[in-house]
């Protein structure tokens, strides 16, 4: 096997150490992830799955440990991470089309290949008709489709996705899931996935980490092997899928029936 | 007849040490806001000059400014710019510190170097703010304008209202503050129209 794309080695982040109450957020996260894999991480609420994507991102920096990319231990954000943030975060004084244009912009492609990019993604993600309207305009489930569109469309090699689809109805977010496997089939990408949903992880990855409620460490990885030919009724009616999905869910369940032990005695 | 010819270069001469003071106000109160919210050695110099000078009536300035400049319009226009900086200065502040982290980060994950991500976020990010900070210094420059104009000056709206009282010219005075608020509300409702145009995008909390 040669190098890891992203290795995550002996994570620990703890907020507010020298002030009254620290929280640690990770401790000791390890993990290797090869090229153009795609990974599902789920936990309980608050066992540091966005910290782990922010430090991934080089957003943030770890208390101890390190996370080495293409070789190369990361301190800062790059263009070869994108991200999809659990909060969207759009640039409200540009519009859908102006928010999905920056990073191409920024990138200094020329115009006619803006455009091309540009009019691909909002047709991709079924923005036809709101080119022109600002983020406060959106509902929740358009804002994260904007998001997506804007990190999908600079087209980094790393794809790091914060709950990318939890604001959307059961319905956009089975259709934007075929999308996103189409693509991920289609380019290679390497995908780090945060969601809440077991189904989700369960069809999406190759590979699910879960993690333990906070302090978040890995708690165990299941590795997915379902055949991504077959439709989706015939993946998630199929065997290999109910059981990957049933080991996933003890696993999560465990880690949520403690985080409410905690959280009420 | 006087009365309109007199009215009409008095409120042009307002307007304009009006016009100065904001000027400056804005373009040197927006520096100054972003610096402190920045630079921690900036906002250590300059956080307790703001907070004291804060509540103070700028027109108590007026006699120290009329000893250092005298009776001329640079005192008043600088009387104006101080009244009018210091809502500038504060609301800047306010909206660089409220900038969302989140938004630096995106930009800088889409290639944004650090040495852009001012023009690029914090300056959009806090127009609103900003905005806001003129709203209110506006008001303050027609106000602090007049007081000025009633002790060091020897033109001006300020002027031409304690002329006509002295003088027992009730229904001119009346007249003359008559069209300079008239002509403020005129001034106020454009910016804000102005305002509400580019801040099209801005979901008010
Ligand atoms: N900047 C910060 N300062 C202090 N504590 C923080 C900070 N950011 C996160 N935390 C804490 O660290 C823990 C992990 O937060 P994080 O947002 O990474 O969790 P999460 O797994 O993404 O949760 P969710 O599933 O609800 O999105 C939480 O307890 C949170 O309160
Ligand atoms: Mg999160």
């Amino acid at each position: 096997m040669g190098r890891s794309k992203i290795s995550v080695r002996g994570l620990s982040k703890v907020f507010n150490p020298l002030k009254g109450n620290p929280v640690v957020a990770l401790e000791n996260v390890n993990f290797d992830v090869e090229e153009g894999e795609f990974i599902a991480i789920v936990g309980p609420s608050g066992c540091g799955k966005s910290t782990l994507l922010y430090m991934i991102a080089g957003f943030i920096q770890p208390t101890k440990g390190e996370i080495i990319v293409d070789g190369r231990r990361i301190n800062s954000p790059g263009p070869d991470r994108g991200i999809v943030f659990q909060e969207y975060a759009l640039f409200p004084w540009l519009t859908v089309e102006g928010n999905i244009k920056y990073g191409l912009e920024e990138k200094g492609l020329d115009q006619d290949e803006i455009d091309e990019k540009v009019s691909k993604y909002i047709r991709l993600m079924g923005l036809e008709g709101f080119e022109h309207k600002y983020p406060k305009e959106l509902s929740g489930g358009m804002k994260q489709r904007v998001a997506i569109a804007r990190t999908l469309a600079y087209e980094p090699e790393i794809l790091l996705m914060d709950e990318p689809f939890g604001a959307l109805d059961a319905q956009t977010r089975e259709l934007l899931q075929e999308e996103l496997l189409r693509i991920w089939e289609e380019t290679r990408k390497t995908v780090l996935f945060v969601t809440h949903s077991v189904d989700e992880a369960v069809y999406l990855s190759q590979r699910v980490i879960i993690m333990t409620c906070r302090p978040g460490r890995v708690k165990n990885t299941v590795n997915v092997r379902l055949d991504k030919t077959l439709s989706r009724e015939d993946v998630i009616t199929s065997r290999e899928f109910v059981e990957t999905r049933h080991k996933v869910w003890v696993d999560v369940r465990e880690e949520v029936m403690k985080h409410y032990c905690i959280v009420e005695g | 007849m006087i009365l309109t010819g007199e009215l009409i270069i008095n409120l042009i001469i307002t307007l304009f040490r009006i016009a100065g003071g904001l000027f400056l106000a804005i373009v040197i109160g927006i520096s100054l806001g972003f610096a402190m919210a920045t630079k921690p050695l900036v906002r250590n110099f300059f956080d307790p000059i703001v907070t004291l000078t804060y509540p103070l009536p700028k027109p108590a300035l007026v006699p120290l400014t009329m000893v250092w400049l005298g009776v001329t319009n640079k005192a008043a226009v600088f009387v104006i710019f101080l009244g009018a900086i210091l809502p500038v200065i504060i609301n800047t502040f306010h909206g660089v510190k409220s900038v969302d982290d989140r938004l630096i980060w995106a930009a800088k994950s889409l290639g944004t170097p650090e040495k852009n991500i001012f023009w690029k976020v914090v300056l959009p990010a806090s127009t609103p703010y900003i905005a806001n900070g003129i709203r209110i210094a506006l008001p303050v420059a027609f106000i602090v304008s007049i007081s000025v104009e009633f002790v060091a000056s020897r033109a001006g709206m300020g002027n031409l209202i304690s002329y006509y009282s002295d003088f027992g010219f009730y229904d001119y005075m009346f007249a003359v503050i008559l069209v300079f608020v008239l002509v403020a509300f005129v001034i106020d409702r454009v910016t804000v129209a102005i305002m509400e145009r580019y801040l099209r995008w801005y979901d008010g909390k």
